[in-house]
């Protein structure tokens, strides 16, 4: 069995009997894993583990492998372990992924670098900080807004199923930042909102029950807005939920260059008390 | 301006561009009776005479086009209130006495000014 080594930090050596009742692993992989400290002021190293891989094996799997049996300084944030709750986030062998959602046999190399995501500032090893993802998040209003009624209420709004198919793909968004990291843009502007944002915005936006695409689209278009969007499509590339950020961009711009008059037009579904109102029950 | 009107102008000066841009080859290239005779003073003079407003048109368009694009290179490169106000006015100046001096050409062919 393959050694476990530390390169640039602690060696610790590999214990094969740690393997007893694990099985058969398929084959042994080389991680190549991103190694940052602020408190150290080493800067930035690669740490280099050889972990065993067994059928099914994810990206997660292996660094918390790697934490509990090899070194337990790595750092890595997660929670669900099911690619719902949007925390493992990270980018291996150049391509943003969950980590984990990722099976390692999948991805048929024998070396993986792993390293944190782009364009938002490392808080230790393959933690990244999100204070400025969900600043950017909350400036597009990510909520219904209603002028007409109080949102509080307990009363349902009116909503047909043809009118839920226009954003049930954006709410499928999970921010986990993976669009974010991949995005061009955002890598060189770091005032530009994002691909994450923009597609939420569009998620209200296109929702029937929501008010508040005036005050979106001020924010929406803006210099560092939606037409600073080169159309990579990297964002819909790397989406781990099949939410399609670069089409949503198009559609705003669409919107506010050819269909302001929609914009304009728009009125809000009524909820069941105004419904009534307008139509009163025989 | 919005942003959405400034990129308006700039799709439709793009589209423009392409359209007039073609138009100013073929001229170059065809007028005169032929690729021999598209560079000969004559031949010059007369496009530049008679397709003159055209010119001038694709002199506007192509000077918002390159200087707002460029404005855009840039304030994506770098961010700061300042620096884009800095960038946005030097470019405005530069694009004015780009057009400035591309009219005066297009007058002096059209025989307005000497």
């Amino acid at each position: 069995m393959a050694e476990g080594q530390a390169v640039g930090r602690v060696e610790l050596k590999f214990d094969p009997k740690i393997l007893e009742g694990l099985g058969k692993p398929l084959k042994t992989v080389t991680f190549k894993v991103y190694r940052f400290d602020p408190s150290r002021g080493e800067g930035v190293t690669y740490s280099t583990y050889q972990v065993p891989i067994f059928r099914g094996t994810t990206v997660l799997d292996a660094l918390l492998y790697i934490k509990e049996r090899m070194d337990p300084s790595l750092t890595i944030r997660y929670s669900c372990r099911m690619a719902v709750c949007g925390s493992c986030g990270m980018v291996v062998n150049g391509k943003e992924m969950l980590a984990c959602k990722t099976q390692v046999e999948g991805l048929k190399s024998d070396t993986l670098v792993v390293r944190p995501m782009h364009n938002l500032p490392v808080t230790r090893d393959l933690v990244t900080d999100f204070d400025a993802f969900f600043k950017k998040h909350r400036a597009v209003l990510p909520y219904i807004i209603r002028e007409d009624v109080d949102v509080n209420i307990d009363r349902e709004y009116q909503q047909r199923p043809e009118e839920v198919v226009d954003y049930l793909m954006f709410a499928n968004c999970i921010k986990c930042g993976l669009c974010y990291s991949a995005c061009p843009t955002s890598a060189t502007d770091e005032m530009f909102l994002g691909p994450q944002a923009m597609s939420q915005a569009f998620r209200y936006v296109a929702d029937s029950r929501d008010d508040g695409h005036r005050q979106r689209m001020d924010v929406l278009d803006s210099p560092h807005g939606i037409w600073n969007c080169h159309f990579a499509g990297s964002c819909s590339d790397v989406c781990p939920k099949g939410v399609d950020p670069a089409f949503a961009i198009q559609q705003l711009k669409g919107l506010l260059i050819f269909r302001s008059g929609y914009l304009k037009k728009k009125r809000p579904a009524p909820n069941v008390q105004q419904k009534r109102e307008l139509v009163p029950e025989r | 301006m919005k942003e959405s009107k400034v990129m308006l102008i700039q799709y439709l000066t793009g589209a423009f561009i392409i359209v007039l841009g073609a138009v100013h080859f073929a001229l170059l290239t065809f007028a005169g009776g032929g690729y021999d005779n598209a560079l000969k003073f004559s031949t010059v003079v007369f496009t530049y005479t008679a397709y003159g407003l055209a010119f001038e048109l694709l002199l506007a368009a192509l000077t918002f086009h390159v200087f707002n694009g460029f404005r855009k290179v840039l304030t994506e490169l770098h961010q700061g209130r300042t620096y884009e106000r800095a960038v946005t006015w030097a470019l405005a100046l530069a694009g004015g006495a780009t057009f400035l001096w591309g009219t005066r050409t297009v007058l002096v062919f059209l025989g307005v000014i000497g």
